[in-house]
């Protein structure tokens, strides 16, 4: 049965039809949240709440866009929902942390060096999500927002209540941030400078 | 280091979120900085890398979850009474008298008969089916509060308010309607605020206002839900409604719930405004 049969099942009232639509996006929808907030168990919420909302929202849904592409619209906004309380009840501002803004997670990690391998792309994706893992909470939350989440710097900035010049800006400092992890990787890049690289770039 | 600035331009290069103008000082620039052209190639390399990102495989147990909870959501009896809209207005009241009942609980205000006049002018015999409901529900749910967002779960609505109803510590059946008929409240006040707290549903706050300040309906949004009881707003907008009592010398008292939902109670005193 496709996507789109499923769909109209569910609409419809049809439990089987709806609990085949959650088995066939969980990881996708658990993954955006994971990467969104960094906890499991949090994420674990979040998505369901996601497809809750989603069974909630069904008749609403006209089936313009792809089902899984609006699911994931959902469950980018519960994960923003969910952040925002937690940034409130913290009170902690970005731009005035005390300690190095750009470190993340303390310790390395270690992961297989071999530097005569180049990497593919399932590995490239896998080092990506270590050095995603290792950014501030907040450099990977708006990179997450930007490239999983596809939200354009207007949407970001209208979600985060930010101005467009400060998601600009946090944006690239989460990439270069990222690029800075990347490079101590080693293996990430297929072109490294042709210089050996500057020390104001070594971590 | 010289290329900082340019950094943050190839960063939005790469969502092309780049002006005109600032795209050709970009072209410009990279035609004559090696550097830039390594970081540039590097960023399109770690974006074309998300595409390849790992799913992290959900929880075992993680779609049975999702059912269960459908159906926790679904299981209130209300929900078929809740399918006709005209019920749906009512049942929204009828939730917010709850909602009062726990209020003059657990407020000191003087002005609380005034809220009984009020409430009592209500469609009785919903008001009652709701709170038995509601009863039921936070017998059954042990220390979890009853959420009843049915009445405004227009689905549509992402920011529809859910007013969170919750039934008084009394376990006897007219548990609801025992707030709104108490007579008696001033010296169980103090023991019902404290035998409260565990069963009670809340706004994140609730601001209660002598009347309105000046300018104060301005700043409401037009969509805001406003019940018998009084308004809900963002937190952001009840401090800046606090604020501007303030300023103008508005008797305000601020209460804070166990909630942290985004959603506060205004309530104005004199509604001769």
């Amino acid at each position: 049965m496709t996507d789109r049969e499923l769909v109209e099942k569910a609409k419809q009232g049809d439990c089987d039809a709806f609990e085949q639509l959650v088995l066939d996006n969980q990881n996708k929808v658990f993954s955006l949240a994971l990467r969104l907030v960094g906890d499991r168990e949090e994420a674990a919420d979040l998505a369901q709440e996601a497809f809750v909302k989603a069974w909630q929202g069904l008749p609403a849904f006209r089936g313009g866009s792809f089902f899984s592409t609006w699911l994931y619209r959902l469950t980018t906004n519960v994960c923003i929902d969910y952040l925002r309380k937690k940034k409130r009840r913290e009170a902690v501002e970005p731009s005035v942390s005390l300690d190095d803004p750009d470190s993340g997670w303390a310790e390395p990690f270690l992961w297989e060096q071999d530097p005569q391998r180049l990497l593919e792309q399932s590995e490239r994706g896998r080092a990506l999500a270590q050095g995603l893992d290792r950014l501030p909470d907040w450099q990977r939350e708006i990179l997450v927002l930007r490239e999983l989440s596809g939200l354009s710097y207007q949407e970001i900035g209208e979600k985060l209540d930010l101005d467009l010049g400060t998601v600009k800006s946090r944006i690239a400092r989460a990439r270069m941030n990222l690029r800075k992890i990347l490079l101590e990787d080693g293996n990430f890049f297929w072109k490294m400078p042709s210089k050996p690289v500057k020390k104001e770039e070594r971590g | 280091m010289a290329c900082d600035r340019y950094y943050e331009l190839l960063s939005a290069r790469v969502d092309r979120e780049l002006t005109r103008d600032e795209a050709e000082e970009v072209e410009l620039h990279l035609v004559g900085c090696a550097q830039c052209r390594i970081v540039w190639e590097q960023m399109e390399e770690a974006r074309e890398a998300f595409a390849h990102l790992e799913e992290v495989p959900a929880p075992e147990g993680f779609a049975q979850g999702v059912l269960d909870r459908i159906r926790a959501e679904e299981k209130p009896k209300v929900i078929p009474l809740f399918k006709r809209p005209q019920v749906r207005a009512l049942a929204g009241l009828a939730a917010c008298l709850v909602l009062v009942a726990g209020l003059y609980g657990v407020s000191q205000h003087q002005e609380q008969d005034k809220w009984m006049l009020t409430t009592r002018s209500f469609n009785r015999d919903v008001v009652e089916e709701y709170a038995d409901i509601s009863a039921q529900e936070s017998l059954s749910r042990d220390g979890d509060s009853p959420r009843v967002n049915a009445a405004l779960a227009d689905p549509e609505t992402e920011d529809a308010p859910q007013i969170a109803a919750y039934a008084a510590p009394e376990t006897d059946t007219s548990a609801g309607t025992a707030g709104i008929e108490r007579d008696s409240a001033a010296d169980s006040v103090k023991d019902n605020r404290q035998k409260a707290v565990p069963d009670m549903a809340y706004a994140e706050f609730v601001l209660t206002l002598d009347r309105m300040p000046e300018g104060g309906w301005e700043l409401i949004p037009p969509e805001t839900f406003v019940s018998p009881v009084g308004l809900t707003v963002s937190v952001e907008l009840m401090e800046q409604l606090e604020q501007l009592a303030l300023t103008q010398g508005i008797n305000v008292s601020r209460e804070s719930g166990p909630e942290t939902n985004d959603h506060c109670l205004i309530i104005i005193l004199d509604e001769t405004e």
